[in-house]
C-alpha cells in the first residue's frame, strides 16, 4: 500500500511538472496595418482563453477579447491613440508567446508647432541671438514629417535687445532677454534733515540698450568719513539709494562692478 | 486547619512564587515605564534602526542611509531581526519595547536559573526580584537601551545550568540545551558570547567539576584541590573537547558573516573617547555613571558579597571572574585594566561592562545575604541583639531608600539629559518626501540618537550615523569622532570632521542639513551654506546649491549564500531554542536537581553583618540626601569664586532667571531690566553660539564684604576658540556674595523708525507638475560668472589659490569651488574655500577667495579651478558697511581699525569682514576672514581694532604655472587685471563686508 502512494505522488509530481505545447493560432483576418481603432481582428485558437496585447514602441496595450466558436476577436479600447510605427500583436497562454507584427496607424491626428530656443535667456553682454528648432507633433506624440520628409527645421534669430519676458501661448515656452552691465551711473544727493542723513541716489542706472539694469545690482557707494567706508545697497527698478548718517561732509562716488560714477560731495 | 493551608499557601514552591512575583514587577515597572524612556536612551534608536532595516530587506545587508553605506552584518543580527518581526504587526517603537521587556522576563528568568546553582530556590527567588530592580540592568536598558546586551545575557544565563549539568552528569541532552541556549547568546550579542566564556562559562565548568569531587578530596590544602581539579579537567577531556568544538563551531558559524566582515575590513579608526575609561577619581561624573550607579548595590553590600563569593571553594573561578570584572569595570581609574587587556582592546571597549558583568555575578551571593537578612540567621541576630522592632525598621529604611534610587535610576536620563528634547520627525519626513529631496544626503545637527530614529522612518540618506564599527570615511576614522551631528562635544577634532564635511559636500552629496542647535549656524553660514525654511518643529533647513545627486554606488557584494544564512541561522537559532525548551521541560526536567549541590546558610561574620546591614541604609540614604542637597540647599555664593563659577555655569546652560539671582539685589535693577540690557549686549558670537570650554577665576583684591575678581573664560565656537577677560567686583551680604552688574552704557540710534530697501528674489521652481526629475523648459539656466584673478601663492611651506569672483548675472547667485592640484607623483587632491569665500553674490558683486592646500612634498605639476554657479534667491546681504584705516607697525605689521555701520533694519549677530592683501597691480596676495565677537544693532557703529599681518615682503607668487579656470565645466579666460586704488592707498588693504544675520526670514 505504502508502495502504491509513493507511485501515485511520484506520478502526479511528474504530470504536474510536464506542460502541453500550445497551437500558435491563426490570424483569419490578416492586416499589414492598423489604425488604433481598427476592427476586430480573429485568430482560430480553439477553446483556450488567451490573452491579447498591442505592443508599440512605447508600452504594452491590453486588447480586449472575446470567444465565439473557438474564434479569438480581439480590438482594442475604444478611445485614444497611440505612437505610431511598427508594432505586434502578441497573444500570450501560459509561458507560450506568439507574436504577429503589424504597423499602427492613427486614424485622426492634430498636429501642433514646437518651438525649442537656445538658450531661453539671453544676456545682450554676450550676444543677443538666439537658436530655434521647430517640430510638429501630435497628441500622442508622434512627430509630422516636413515637405522633404525632414523631421525638424533649424533656425538662427537675433533678438531684440529690450530687456523683457518674451511670451508665447504656452508659458514654458517664454523667453527672457536681460538686462546688460550698466553704462553709466548718475549720482545724486540730498539732506535729509528730519533724519539727519544725507540720501543719495545712484540712476537711472541703465545699460548699452537703454534697459534699466536688472534689480538687486550690487551698487557700492564708496565715501571717505575718518576711514574708507563702503556701504553696499542694490538697485530696485534701476535706482539704488543709501542713507548716510550726516555727522560730516563727505566725498561719495558709487560703484558697479569696476565701473564708477563721478565724485561728489555731500554737504548740509 | 486553616493555619495549615495559609502557611502552606505561602510556603509551598516560594522560590518559584517570587519568580512569579519577579515576572509580575517587571511588567508592572519596566514594561509600563520603557516607551517613556526609551527616546531618552543612547543606544534604543540605533537598534531600532537597525531593526527597520530588517524590516525592509531582510536579506540584503548593505545599508545605503548612513556613512555612504556599510554592511550590516558588522553586528549580531538577532535583536534586530526578531524587533523587525515584530514590527511586521506592531509599530517599531512598540515591537522594540515588546521584545525588550520580554527578554527581560528571560533574564529575570536566567537569573532565577543561575542562582540555583549556587543557593536554594528561596535564595533563587529573592534574585530574581533583585533582578528586577539592579541598578546596572535597570541602567543598560533605561539608560543606554542595550537591548543586545541583555538578550546576551538572559541566554547565557540560562545556559550555565545546563553546562553545569553536563559537565557534572554527562548527559548530551544537558549539553544541546546549553549549546542552543549559548548559540542565540551569540547570535546576539558576541562581546558577550566571547567575555561570557571567560567570565561566566569556565567558573560554571569549575564548579562543575569542584561539585563532581567527592567530600574527602573538597576538603584537602589548596595546592593539592588544585591538582586533583587539573586532573578532573584531564578526565573530563572528551566532554571538554567536544563542548569546546561545537561551540567554536557555534560561534564561527552562526554569525560567520561578521567575522568575515571584520577579517575582511577590519576596525581601523581613531579610537573614541568614552567615559568608561575615564580616571574615575579624575572626572567623577563618569565614574558616577559607568561605576557607582551599576553598582551601588554591589558596593553596598560587598563585604557580604566578598565573604559569600571567597567562602567555599566551589566558588573559587567565581570570585576570580568576579573581582577581575570589578577591577577591569573601574576603567582608567588605576592602570591595571589596560595592562590586562592591552592597549588596543582597551581603547576599544567599553568597559562599564565589565562593571555590569560583575553585578551580575554578585546577584547570588546578594539574594543570599538579602535572604539571610530578611528571613535567616541575619535577621535573627538583630533581633537578639536589639528587637524586632529595631530589625523591621532597618529594613525598611534599607528598601526604601534602595527604591527611591531605583526610581532616581529609571528618570537618570531626565535629570541628567543625556539627549535632547524629542523631536517630532514628521516634518522632516515631509521635507524629505517632497520635491525628490530625497534624491541629496542630509545631515542632523544637535539631534542626539534621535538622528537614528528619524533614518529608521525615512529611505533618505544621511553622511553621518551611529555605528561607529562600520563607518569606513576616512574624515570620521581618522577622528576621535562619535558622530558628526554632536561634533561639538568632540572638540576641536569634531569641528574639523564637520567643517570637512560641510566643505566637501559635493563629494558627499550632502545638501541638506537639518540643525537643532544653533551654535552650528556660523560654521554653516560662513562654509557657503543658505538657510531655506524652519520647519513646523522648530528645525532649520540649510541648504547648499551646486550639489549633485547621489550617484549609484555598487553595494559591497556578499556571496547569497552568507546573506541567507545571516537572515535564516541567528533567528533560527532563537526558534530552535525555544521549541528545545519546550521539549526539555516536557521530557528531560529533573526536579530539584540542583539540591544536592546547594550550599546551606553561609555563616557570616559579624564584621559582614554589621557593614552590608548598614551600608545600604548608609550608601543610599546619603545618595538621595546628597541629590535633595544638590537641588535644594546648596551654597552656590558662599565664596566670590564659587559665586563667579556658579554664575558662568548658570550663564552657560542659558539659564538667564537663575543667574541673575547672584548680581546684588537692588530695586532699580530687576530681571526684567536684567533681560532688557542682556538683550541689548549680547546676540554675538560669545555667548550666543559658543559654548564655555574654560573658566579661570583669580581673586585680584579681598578687603572685608568686597571682592574684586579676574575672569578668563575661554569659549568654544563652531569657528573656533575665542577668549575673553573679564573684572567682576563682588560684595557680600550676609552670608551671601554678590556680583555687581556691569555697568550699561546704552547705545541709542538716532532714527525712531528705520527703513531699508531690500529686494527678494523668487525662483519660480518647478513649474510643471510631473514627478520627472527635470522637465528641460523648466531647467534655469546656468548663471554666468567669471574670475577677475587667479593667483598661487607660496608663503613658506604653505601654497595657496588667491583671487577675485565676479558675479557677472542678473540674478543673485550660489557659488560652489573647488581647486583641484595634480603632483609630480600623479597624485591628485582636491581643495576648497572653506570660510575665506563668499559663497552667494548679488549681480555685479564680487568676493575674494583663499583656497589653502596642505602640505605635501611633491612639486605641483598643474592646479584647475572649477567655480559652479546655480541661482539662488536669497543669501547676497552680507550685511553693514565697513570702513577701516591702516596703521604701519613696521615688520609688515598693520593694524587695522575697522569701524562697522549696521544700516540694515536687523542687526549683524556676527560682525564680519573679508579682508583682502594686494600689491600695486592689484593682485591678491592673502585673504582673510575677520569675525568679531560682539553683535551690532540696527542703526549702530562698532569699531573693532585688529591686527594684520601682511606677506608680500616674503611670500613669492608662483607665475611660471598656468592655473586652469572652470566655469560650470567649460574652460574660461581670466578677465584683465585691474588696480586697486583704493587699496593702494591703505597699505594694500582691502575690504568688504561678510557679517551674519540670524534673522532668517530674508537673505541669508
Amino acid at each position: 500500500m505504502k508502495r502504491i502512494r509513493t507511485y501515485i505522488i511520484v506520478i502526479t509530481i511528474f504530470l504536474s511538472a510536464c506542460k502541453e505545447k500550445h497551437e500558435r493560432p491563426v490570424w483569419l483576418n490578416p492586416s499589414p496595418s492598423l489604425s488604433f481603432h481598427f476592427q476586430e481582428l480573429k485568430f482560430s485558437a480553439g477553446k483556450k482563453k488567451w490573452k491579447a496585447l498591442l505592443i508599440n514602441s512605447l508600452q504594452p496595450i491590453e486588447l480586449e477579447s472575446s470567444y465565439e466558436d473557438g474564434i479569438l476577436s480581439v480590438k482594442p479600447p475604444l478611445k485614444g491613440g497611440t505612437i505610431e510605427g511598427s508594432a505586434e500583436i502578441c497573444l500570450s497562454l501560459d509561458d507560450d508567446n506568439f507574436f504577429y507584427p503589424v504597423r499602427l496607424q492613427n486614424d485622426t491626428a492634430s498636429f501642433k508647432p514646437i518651438i525649442f530656443r537656445s538658450p531661453k535667456t539671453v544676456n545682450p553682454d554676450s550676444s543677443l541671438n538666439q537658436q530655434l528648432i521647430l517640430y510638429k507633433i501630435d497628441e500622442f506624440r508622434n512627430i509630422a514629417t516636413g515637405k522633404n520628409n525632414e523631421l525638424f527645421i533649424e533656425d538662427e534669430v537675433s533678438l531684440s535687445p529690450r530687456a523683457g519676458t518674451y511670451n508665447t501661448a504656452d508659458p514654458l515656452k517664454s523667453y527672457y532677454v536681460q538686462p546688460g552691465s550698466c553704462v553709466k551711473i548718475p549720482v545724486k544727493s540730498a539732506f535729509n534733515s528730519s533724519e539727519n542723513v544725507f540720501q543719495i541716489t545712484a540712476g537711472p542706472l541703465k545699460d548699452k540698450n537703454d534697459n534699466l539694469i536688472a534689480d538687486g545690482t550690487l551698487v557700492t557707494f564708496i565715501y571717505d568719513a575718518d576711514k574708507l567706508s563702503k556701504m553696499e545697497t542694490f538697485t530696485l527698478k534701476g535706482f539704488a539709494t543709501a542713507k548716510i548718517p550726516a555727522v560730516r561732509n563727505y566725498q561719495i562716488y558709487a560703484q558697479i562692478d569696476r565701473l564708477i560714477s563721478e565724485k561728489i560731495i555731500l554737504k548740509q | 486547619m486553616d493555619n495549615i493551608n495559609k502557611a502552606g499557601l505561602w510556603n509551598d514552591y516560594l522560590g518559584k512564587k517570587l519568580l512569579l512575583v519577579a515576572l509580575s514587577l517587571v511588567l508592572l515597572t519596566h514594561g509600563v515605564i520603557i516607551y517613556f524612556t526609551l527616546p531618552k536612551t543612547y543606544d534604543a534608536y540605533v537598534h531600532m534602526f537597525f531593526a527597520d532595516h530588517y524590516n525592509r530587506f531582510w536579506f540584503e545587508p548593505w545599508e545605503y542611509r548612513w556613512y555612504t553605506g556599510f554592511l550590516t552584518i558588522s553586528y549580531p543580527p538577532l535583536v534586530h531581526q526578531m524587533v523587525a518581526l515584530i514590527a511586521k504587526i506592531f509599530p517599531l517603537k512598540v515591537a522594540f519595547c515588546i521584545y525588550a521587556i520580554f527578554i527581560y522576563e528571560i533574564l529575570v528568568i536566567g537569573i532565577y536559573r543561575f542562582t540555583k546553582m549556587f543557593f536554594d530556590k528561596n535564595t533563587a527567588g529573592i534574585a530574581a526580584i533583585l533582578g528586577v530592580l539592579l541598578s546596572s540592568i535597570v541602567e543598560t536598558l533605561h539608560v543606554y537601551g542595550q537591548l543586545p546586551t541583555l538578550n546576551g545575557l538572559a541566554f547565557l544565563l540560562n545556559a550555565l545550568p545546563f553546562l553545569y549539568q553536563y559537565f557534572l552528569k554527562g548527559k548530551g541532552i544537558h549539553l544541546v540545551m546549553a549549546l542552543v541556549f549559548l548559540a542565540v547568546t551569540v547570535s546576539s550579542h558576541h562581546v558577550t558570547a566571547i567575555f561570557g566564556m571567560v567570565f561566566f562559562i569556565a567558573p560554571t565548568i569549575f564548579m562543575a567539576f569542584v561539585d563532581g569531587l567527592p567530600q574527602d578530596k573538597k576538603t584537602v590544602n589548596f595546592f593539592k584541590f588544585l591538582f586533583t581539579i587539573v586532573k578532573v579537567a584531564f578526565n573530563k577531556y572528551k566532554q571538554i573537547i567536544l563542548f569546546v568544538l561545537l561551540i567554536v563551531i557555534l560561534m564561527v558559524g552562526l554569525i560567520f558573516p561578521y567575522w568575515y566582515w571584520s577579517k575582511t575590513d577590519p576596525i581601523t579608526q581613531v579610537s573614541i573617547p568614552h567615559g568608561s575609561r575615564d580616571n574615575f577619581l579624575k572626572n567623577f561624573s563618569s565614574g558616577l555613571i559607568f561605576y557607582i550607579v551599576p553598582l551601588t548595590l554591589i558596593f553596598a553590600l560587598l563585604p557580604a558579597v566578598c565573604f559569600g563569593i571567597t567562602n567555599k571553594k566551589r566558588y573559587m573561578a567565581w570570585s576570580i571572574s568576579f573581582f577581575l570584572c570589578l577591577l577591569l569595570g573601574s576603567g582608567g581609574t588605576t592602570p591595571l585594566p589596560k595592562m590586562i587587556l592591552g592597549a588596543n582592546a582597551f581603547n576599544i571597549l567599553t568597559l562599564d561592562r565589565f562593571g555590569f558583568w560583575a553585578s551580575i555575578i554578585a546577584i547570588p551571593f546578594m539574594a543570599r545575604f538579602i535572604h539571610s537578612f530578611i528571613a535567616g540567621d541575619i535577621k535573627q541576630f538583630w533581633i537578639r541583639k536589639f528587637s524586632t522592632s529595631f530589625h523591621f525598621i532597618l529594613s525598611a529604611i534599607s528598601g526604601f531608600s534602595y527604591l527611591l534610587f531605583i526610581v532616581f535610576i529609571f528618570h537618570l536620563a531626565s535629570f541628567r539629559p543625556l539627549q535632547p528634547k524629542e523631536i517630532e520627525i514628521e516634518p522632516m519626513l515631509n521635507f524629505l518626501n517632497r520635491d525628490s529631496h530625497m534624491r541629496w544626503r542630509y545631515l542632523t545637527l544637535g539631534f542626539g540618537d534621535q538622528m537614528a530614529w528619524l533614518s529608521a522612518n525615512s529611505l533618505a540618506a544621511t553622511v553621518d550615523g551611529n555605528y561607529h564599527s562600520a563607518r569606513r570615511l576616512p574624515e570620521l576614522t581618522t577622528r576621535p569622532v562619535e558622530r558628526l551631528e554632536n561634533a561639538k562635544f568632540s572638540g576641536t577634532a569634531g569641528l574639523a570632521s564637520l567643517n570637512d564635511f560641510l566643505t566637501d559636500a559635493e563629494k558627499y552629496n550632502l545638501k541638506y542639513v537639518f540643525s537643532n542647535d544653533r551654535y552650528y549656524d556660523p560654521l554653516l553660514y560662513y562654509s557657503g551654506w543658505s538657510r531655506t525654511i524652519r520647519l513646523e518643529n522648530g528645525i532649520m533647513v540649510w541648504e547648499k546649491g551646486n550639489i549633485s545627486t547621489i550617484k549609484p554606488i555598487s553595494a559591497r557584494a556578499i556571496s547569497p549564500l552568507l546573506t541567507r544564512m545571516w537572515g535564516i541561522l541567528p533567528v533560527g537559532s532563537f526558534c530552535i531554542a525555544i521549541l528545545l525548551t519546550l521539549i526539555y521541560l516536557s521530557r528531560y526536567k529533573e526536579p530539584d536537581f540542583f539540591e544536592a549541590y546547594r550550599d546551606a546558610e553561609i555563616n557570616y561574620p559579624k564584621f559582614a553583618i554589621y557593614t552590608s546591614s548598614f551600608l545600604p541604609v548608609i550608601f543610599f540614604s546619603l545618595f538621595i540626601s546628597f541629590q535633595i542637597y544638590e537641588l535644594l540647599l546648596v551654597k552656590q555664593q558662599s565664596n566670590p569664586k564659587d559665586t563667579v563659577l556658579n554664575f558662568y555655569n548658570n550663564l552657560d546652560f542659558q539659564r538667564f532667571e537663575k543667574a541673575y539671582r547672584f548680581y546684588k539685589p537692588d530695586p532699580t535693577y530687576t530681571l526684567d531690566q536684567y533681560l532688557l540690557e542682556k538683550s541689548v549686549n549680547d546676540g554675538g558670537l560669545l555667548p550666543s553660539y559658543a559654548k564655555l570650554d574654560s573658566i579661570e577665576v583669580k581673586q585680584i583684591s579681598l578687603k572685608g564684604d568686597s571682592a574684586r575678581l579676574a575672569v578668563y573664560t575661554r569659549w568654544k565656537t563652531s569657528l573656533g576658540y575665542r577668549e575673553k577677560n573679564e573684572l567682576l567686583d563682588l560684595v557680600k551680604t550676609g552670608k551671601t556674595w554678590y556680583i555687581f552688574p556691569p555697568e550699561f552704557t546704552p547705545e541709542i540710534p538716532e532714527e525712531q523708525m528705520r527703513s531699508y530697501t531690500y529686494t527678494l528674489f523668487k525662483k519660480a521652481g518647478k513649474r510643471v507638475i510631473s514627478s520627472f526629475p527635470t522637465v528641460k523648459d523648466d531647467k534655469v539656466k546656468k548663471p554666468f560668472a567669471a574670475f577677475k584673478q587667479v593667483n598661487l601663492v607660496n608663503n613658506g611651506k604653505i601654497n595657496f589659490i588667491t583671487g577675485e569672483v565676479l558675479n557677472a548675472d542678473d540674478v543673485p547667485i550660489n557659488l560652489a569651488m573647488k581647486a583641484v592640484v595634480i603632483y609630480t607623483d600623479k597624485s591628485k587632491k582636491e581643495f576648497y574655500p572653506k570660510t575665506v569665500f563668499q559663497y552667494n553674490l548679488s549681480p555685479k558683486a564680487s568676493t575674494y577667495f583663499q583656497i589653502d592646500m596642505d602640505g605635501n612634498k611633491q612639486k605641483i605639476v598643474s592646479v584647475a579651478l572649477f567655480l559652479e554657479t546655480d541661482v539662488s534667491e536669497r543669501g547676497y546681504i552680507h550685511g553693514g558697511t565697513p570702513g577701516f584705516n591702516t596703521e604701519n607697525l613696521g615688520g609688515g605689521n598693520l593694524m587695522l581699525k575697522t569701524k562697522i555701520y549696521d544700516e540694515l533694519t536687523t542687526d549683524l549677530n556676527i560682525p564680519g569682514v573679508l579682508i583682502a592683501e594686494k600689491d600695486k597691480f592689484g593682485r591678491i596676495w592673502q585673504t582673510r576672514l575677520e569675525l568679531f565677537t560682539t553683535a551690532i544693532r540696527s542703526g549702530l557703529n562698532r569699531e573693532f581694532t585688529h591686527p594684520f599681518k601682511t606677506i608680500q615682503h616674503r611670500a613669492k607668487m608662483i607665475s611660471n604655472l598656468d592655473i586652469s579656470t572652470y566655469i560650470n565645466g567649460t574652460q574660461r579666460k581670466i578677465m584683465p587685471l585691474a588696480k586697486d586704488d583704493l587699496a593702494n592707498q591703505n597699505h594694500g588693504i582691502s575690504m568688504i563686508p561678510h557679517c551674519f544675520l540670524s534673522q532668517e526670514i530674508y537673505l541669508q
